[in-house]
């Protein structure tokens, strides 16, 4: 049961209108404009931190008793002009356009164009990346076939591990300066980039634990003002909650939520790390500070719940920072990607449900807000009455939490090279990425367009919709005797694409290493300090930057209707086709028919277009993997869109799938919307020929309509059904459980449906947010239905 | 040896315990005027018109050529499978079987009507360690039932009425082999009676109590009330084999809660649906 605060409080929180605080852009152009030259990069970057954690506004808002915001209150989003200085311009489309907008106020025009736009506009991360890329590097990035995640967002998308539930910033700063006394002055030759890093860290810890105290500050003149005594307790209760951590190890429930918290909002504002920041296993850091209080009588399950409650709010009080461009189009949300995660295995290799897993999933129940994500990591050692409790919150239609193999993670990362302990106490976040909790930084280095790299092959290396040879030249389609031989053209192009991203990438990293430090992420990440090195340097102890394959469904298929009509059945000539494609099926209509209707696809349990479907992901898999990475780590591929299955399809013309021209690709591993006619057990078998233990996450998504979970049988099938994906090394599934009507209904009346969530790749949200293209995407999901 | 099959449902819920694959056989004896599979109950082939899907592109030829339908809008129901086909297909779930507790249902049409197709299709599906279901109306040779119960786990039995006459104007046959049937099953296996619940055709409370009765006293310890409804009505609009459409309602859910209110005094358990 929600209390009345926390009511009062999500209310707010869902009405905060996202706008942009531009304080924080002012502070960072301060500091540079002051400093820039004078001190090495880590020190200034952690001056920055120090500048904007001093001077920012606290908020502490009517009721909360779990405090701090990352602008002056709810809905503030600040910008990173150090990463992507916007134009005035961007400034009026993130007010005009209908999703994802943002409200930006007159001062917030004048500082842009007086101050940050004169300093940052040939300073910026964004301008550097897009002056330095190669012509090929921005042929490819301009057609669509891979876009750039490190363009307008710094790297991050990493998670706490249990030890900053464990140690407070005098404890982390303390072994920081130690590190700098043992630095050997003469023998280690990167002593000056070390010392200057390691001061760097020390300096952002002074920052987190004066940000800690002035919220301290401002609760105890709250409460003197206070003439509501009860409130005026609490008040007082946060000044000394916020006087204790993060300086100190937490000591209660209520503490250790706080002191997470605060480091979220640090290392989010330290830069725009996309995906946010995470605390990982939640239930297993909780239980036993709750453990502790409950037995010693001090905390009640009722107060804890609330507590808990609140902590949900805060997280969606942060709506992502602005994007814009094709970063835009392939993360099209307010979500800010933090996922929360329970359930799984301990790191002895235990059964980690607790007490604290069912608390936090009956919070995710009742809150139903868009962020933060969750998720239950399902081993085979969780018992059935967890993930059956799970089924009971998803069936109610809000998407979340979505369904991990705990099993299959920790072989992934085995896999990856990880230890087993480390293996155990990741898991995954942002939407389905693999990593090892407080010990990697893992990087998603931007989407790949399989599809695309056909249509370049059927064009000779041509590119249609930009006008323009931007690939290999393998030969006109027509002379390809066999299927082998266009998929071999298919392989050429492939790695000829993806040698240009990678190449791009590893760029850009270098780039971050040098000039993007991020010394207070830094602190927490091991083995950042022992290393002496930032997060964004090869710090950590793992480093992976993902390249995700986006569009799997549509490529199978488009290769399995050029097999099957044109070489097996020679129903058509290649000729006839392209044509029939060029035209988008005008006056191609039959053709098309059989094309969309009879070409055996992904998503049925048949071995012919399946294993089209294992030979491009192998392909994709060898073309990436293993290669290193300038942070001492490797590539690794995944399976995710996010949204960009919506982009990557409006750049496609025609495909050979019968697909017409500009609709939206596959998205994750799901087979392509409707081809997927033998039920759900076909698809879950399809999918696992793909083998997930090679990659560092992939995303399924399935609908299902209410009935098909609305009696306990239904859950028993339900939960078999995940337990037999899970077996054949599955590595996520979610479900919309929701009718096709609703949506439509919703459609033609926004205001109606203003609180439906939906699932949409990786995360929730509303349905009204996101654009008609993927509203009618997601309508048109195969729907599951009972027989 | 083949068999003429007009579907293989998989990921079915409602025909046996667990998540099961549903052979539907094609060919019935009976013909049910409310029968939701019209298709199911003639032996040879057919052909169904989805006439919202068609083209118009004469590919077909005037129906006779339904391979080169290119949107699928006719279709052939029915197809001739060996058991080696079939195992194929069954197989596919064998996994979603074992986290389950499912297996596989023979249903139809009438699977004891291809009596030794079926035999060959349980032995197989027995050598492959599968759970049996054989979903029958009842309307067989007592032989072929011995034949196959050696290798049956469970038979779902339609019970659609107890009285002659009744029994005859809706399904077309008598009810005297298909209680004789009931009789020796309910002694040799286990056996669980399904109703289709037809309003004023079986849900007066007199037929009710008399197939509660007949159940407790051949020791059948469960019944499974399934209401009529109406979404197969659609398919004898696209049988090109013209069918006639009786109309019939599904009972009023204050009977249904008459239904359950019956077993809390009873041994025997009742449940609604599948």
């Amino acid at each position: 049961m929600l209390t009345e605060r926390v009511k009062k409080l999500r209310k707010a929180s869902k009405m905060a209108k996202p706008h942009i605080w531009i304080e924080r852009a002012k502070y960072v152009t301060d500091v540079y404009e002051a400093h820039q030259g004078k001190v090495s990069t880590p020190v200034l970057r952690a001056m920055v931190f120090y500048e904007i954690l001093k001077n920012k506004p606290i908020f502490i808002g009517e009721g909360e008793l779990i405090v701090g915001e990352k602008a002056a209150g709810p809905g503030g989003a600040p910008t990173y002009p150090e990463l992507c200085c916007h134009e005035l311009s961007d400034f009026d489309v993130m007010q005009s356009r209908k999703q994802v907008s943002f409200q930006v106020d007159n001062e917030a025009y004048d500082i842009q164009q007086n101050k940050i736009i004169p300093y940052w506009k040939e300073r910026s991360i964004r301008h550097k990346i897009f002056e330095n890329m190669s012509k090929e590097w921005k042929d490819a990035y301009q057609a669509g076939i891979f876009t750039e995640f490190l363009e307008q967002r710094a790297p991050g998308h990493t998670v706490a591990d249990k030890k900053i539930f464990q140690k407070g910033f005098i404890d982390f700063k303390e072994e920081i300066l130690e590190k700098i006394q043992s630095l050997n002055q003469i023998n280690d030759l990167r002593d000056y980039d070390k010392k200057e890093q390691l001061k760097a860290m020390a300096l952002s810890c002074d920052a987190i634990m004066l940000y800690a105290k002035r919220h301290s500050e401002y609760a105890l003149s709250l409460a003197k003002e206070c003439s509501d005594e009860l409130r005026k307790k609490e008040l007082l209760k946060i000044a000394e909650v916020c006087e204790r951590v993060p300086a100190h190890a937490p000591r209660t429930y209520w503490e250790a939520l706080q002191a997470y918290w605060f480091i979220h909002l640090g290392i989010t504002t330290e830069l725009n790390t996309w995906d946010a920041f995470s605390p990982g296993r939640l239930d297993q850091h909780l239980l036993p500070f709750y453990l502790k209080e409950k037995e010693a009588g001090t905390l009640d399950k009722g107060f804890a719940y609330e507590l808990l409650n609140l902590f949900w709010i805060k997280f969606n009080n942060q709506p992502a920072p602005p994007k814009v461009g094709f970063t835009l189009l392939e993360s099209a949300t307010y979500t800010d990607f933090a996922n929360i995660g329970v359930g799984g295995l301990t790191v002895t290799g235990e059964d980690a449900v607790n007490e604290m897993s069912y608390l936090i999933l009956d919070c995710i129940d009742e809150m139903r807000l868009v962020q933060p994500s969750s998720n239950v990591q399902l081993s085979q050692k969780n018992p059935d009455a967890f993930i059956a409790h799970a089924l009971k919150i998803i069936r109610k239609g809000a998407g979340q939490p979505s369904i991990f193999n705990a099993d299959a993670v920790i072989k992934e990362m085995l896999n990856m090279g990880k230890s087993l302990e480390d293996a155990r106490e990741g898991g995954c976040s942002g939407c389905v990425e693999t990593g090892a909790f407080g010990k990697e930084a893992y990087i998603l280095q931007g989407y790949f367009n399989l599809t695309k790299i056909l249509e370049i092959t059927l064009n000779n290396g041509y590119d249609r919709n930009t006008d323009k040879l931007i690939g290999l030249e393998t030969g006109d389609p027509r002379n390809f005797k066999n299927y082998e031989e266009l998929f071999e053209a298919y392989k050429k192009q492939l790695k000829y694409f993806l040698d240009i991203k990678i190449h791009g990438s590893n760029w850009i990293t270098r780039l971050y290493a040098k000039e993007m430090p991020a010394p207070f992420m830094s602190v927490v990440i091991d083995d950042c300090i022992q290393s002496g090195k930032d997060y964004n340097n090869g710090g950590a102890r793992y480093n992976t930057s993902y390249i995700q394959g986006v569009g799997i469904g549509t490529i199978t298929d488009s290769l399995s209707a050029i097999k099957q009509h044109i070489f097996d059945d020679q129903r058509y000539s290649m000729d006839e086709m392209l044509k029939a494609l060029e035209h988008n099926f005008e006056n191609h209509e039959l053709m098309r028919n059989v094309l969309f209707h009879k070409t055996r696809k992904y998503g049925n349990d048949d071995d012919y277009p399946d294993q089209l479907m294992q030979e491009v992901f192998n392909a994709f898999y060898e073309n990436v993997n293993g290669r290193e990475n300038p942070n001492g780590g490797h590539y690794r591929i995944n399976m995710l869109p996010t949204t960009c299955h919506v982009f990557f399809g409006s750049v496609i013309g025609a495909t050979p799938d019968g697909r017409f021209k500009g609709l939206p690709l596959s998205e994750g591993i799901s087979p392509t919307k409707g081809a997927d006619k033998h039920g759900p057990t076909a698809v879950i078998k399809s999918v696992s020929k793909m083998d997930h233990l090679k990659t560092g996450g992939t995303l399924l998504n399935q609908k299902f309509t209410p009935e098909l979970l609305n009696t306990d049988n239904a859950i028993d099938a339900l939960t078999a059904l995940i337990r037999a994906y899970f077996k054949m090394n599955g590595h996520h599934i979610q479900f919309n459980v929701v009718r096709a009507e609703t949506l439509k209904m919703a459609q033609m009346q926004p205001e109606a449906y203003e609180d439906l969530i939906v699932r949409v790749a990786g995360y929730s949200d509303y349905f009204n947010h996101l654009s008609p293209a993927l509203q009618n995407e997601i309508i048109s999901r195969t729907e599951h239905m009972g027989f | 040896m083949k068999g003429t099959i007009f579907n293989i449902q998989r990921y079915a819920l409602h025909d046996g315990p667990g998540i099961r694959t549903t052979v539907f056989f094609k060919g019935c004896p009976l013909s049910c005027k409310w029968c939701h599979n019209p298709e199911s109950i003639f032996f040879d082939q057919e052909l169904m018109f989805y006439k919202e899907q068609c083209i118009r592109c004469e590919c077909c030829e005037d129906f006779s050529l339904p391979d080169r339908c290119p949107t699928k809008a006719l279709v052939e129901v029915g197809q001739d499978l060996t058991v080696d086909q079939l195992m194929v297909e069954i197989l596919k779930d064998k996994i979603f079987y074992e986290t389950s507790g499912g297996g596989v249902t023979f249903s139809g049409g009438e699977p004891l009507f291809q009596s030794h197709f079926l035999l060959a299709l349980l032995k197989a599906s027995k050598e492959a360690g599968l759970h049996t279901v054989v979903d029958t109306c009842g309307y067989g040779h007592i032989q072929d039932y011995n034949d196959i119960n050696a290798y049956v786990d469970l038979y779902y039995f339609d019970v659609k009425h107890v009285k002659e006459e009744a029994h005859i104007a809706g399904t077309g046959v008598s009810l005297t082999l298909i209680q004789e049937n009931l009789k020796q099953l309910s002694k040799m296996n286990k056996v669980i009676i399904r109703v289709p619940l037809i309003k004023e055709y079986n849900d007066d409370e007199e037929t009710l109590l008399s197939i509660m009765d007949l159940a407790e006293n051949l020791k059948i310890e469960e019944i499974h009330f399934l209401p009529y409804h109406d979404y197969g009505t659609h398919k004898y609009e696209r049988l090109l084999n013209k069918r006639e459409l009786h109309s019939y309602k599904s009972p009023e859910q204050s009977k249904l809660d008459w239904i359950l209110e019956q077993f809390s005094s009873r041994t025997i358990t009742g449940k609604i649906g599948g």
